[in-house]
């Protein structure tokens, strides 16, 4: 889901949960926030006082890292190794 | 170009089967020869078409024949790419009955999709089935650090996140709304994010 939305040029507010924050440069892609109201709110804020075309540009480039040929890529080089 | 066979033990199409369906599109794409074990039987052949070839795996018996027959053809796998626990248990099964002589065999690469132990859904037979199932691993990957953390196994996990379509961004402006995804978190009760986003939101006229 993280990755849907940083492939839409979509910044991601999200707490420090599963893998979510593995992709989320805070301040870059999006923002990693404490679980309270509070710094939720203020991720959410900061989301949307930044600049849009930046977070949407640092978004995609994230993205583009994950990509389903990227990933293939990744796994035929291990395969590769192992032959 | 390296013969690869996925085996994934399941009738359904969810997360996993999706990721297979798409990491065995992709791989195909790049002129690999694929085959898929296991997956509901329609949605999986609508979404592999007709290049790659399906054979449905519905039991952990089911999974070790089809891996089998997978193994005697004229030209059989390099990789066998299990994904899950009762993939592995499979594999590990199919390939011990196999006759000696016949080379070395394929090299057995495991995705761990899930943060837990493997074996760890098996009770009492827990450690019998994670001995059985992590014996004929050569690499093992998961697909997030945090799944990474948590799965253990004798072999280095690397890790490689999951993939996402490469689609075109719209060209018109975004309007400005949050999209709330909850997870069963305590942080993401409806209540605590309408808290987070009143006030700032409702002040710019957005809603979420």
């Amino acid at each position: 889901m993280v990755l849907e939305a940083l492939a839409s040029g979509l910044p991601v507010v999200t707490t420090r949960v599963g893998s979510a924050s593995e992709l989320i440069a805070d301040g870059a892609n999006g923002h990693v926030v404490e679980r309270t109201p509070a710094s939720i709110r203020c991720g959410i804020e900061a989301a949307l006082s930044g600049d849009p075309q930046a977070a949407r540009s640092a978004a995609r480039s994230t993205a583009l890292e994950h990509t389903w040929d990227v990933v293939a890529a990744r796994y035929l080089a291990l395969f590769e190794e192992l032959r | 170009m390296t013969r690869i066979v996925h085996v994934v033990r399941s009738d359904g199409f969810a997360g996993v089967e999706r990721f297979v369906a798409r990491l065995a599109i992709e791989q195909s794409r790049q002129a690999h020869p694929v085959a898929v074990i296991g997956g509901d039987l329609t949605w999986m052949r609508d979404v592999l078409g007709r290049d790659i070839p399906q054979t449905p795996a519905t039991s952990v018996l089911d999974t070790v024949r089809a891996v089998r027959a997978a193994l005697v053809v004229a030209e059989p796998p390099e990789v066998l790419h299990v994904h899950m626990t009762a993939a592995e248990v499979s594999a590990s099964l199919a390939l011990a009955a196999r006759r000696r002589g016949r080379g070395p065999g394929p090299a057995v690469v495991a995705t761990c999709h899930f943060a837990s132990a493997r074996g760890s859904g098996s009770g009492l037979a827990a450690p019998v089935v994670s001995a059985v199932a992590g014996r004929r691993i050569d690499a093992q990957i998961a697909v997030s650090g945090f799944v990474a953390a948590s799965v253990g196994g004798r072999t280095p996990t690397q890790v490689v996140h999951t993939g996402v379509p490469n689609r075109d961004l719209p060209a018109r402006p975004r309007d400005r709304v949050a999209l709330v995804a909850q997870r069963l978190e305590p942080e993401n009760t409806p209540t605590t994010r309408c808290a987070s986003s009143r006030g700032r939101m409702c002040s710019n006229g957005a809603g979420g």
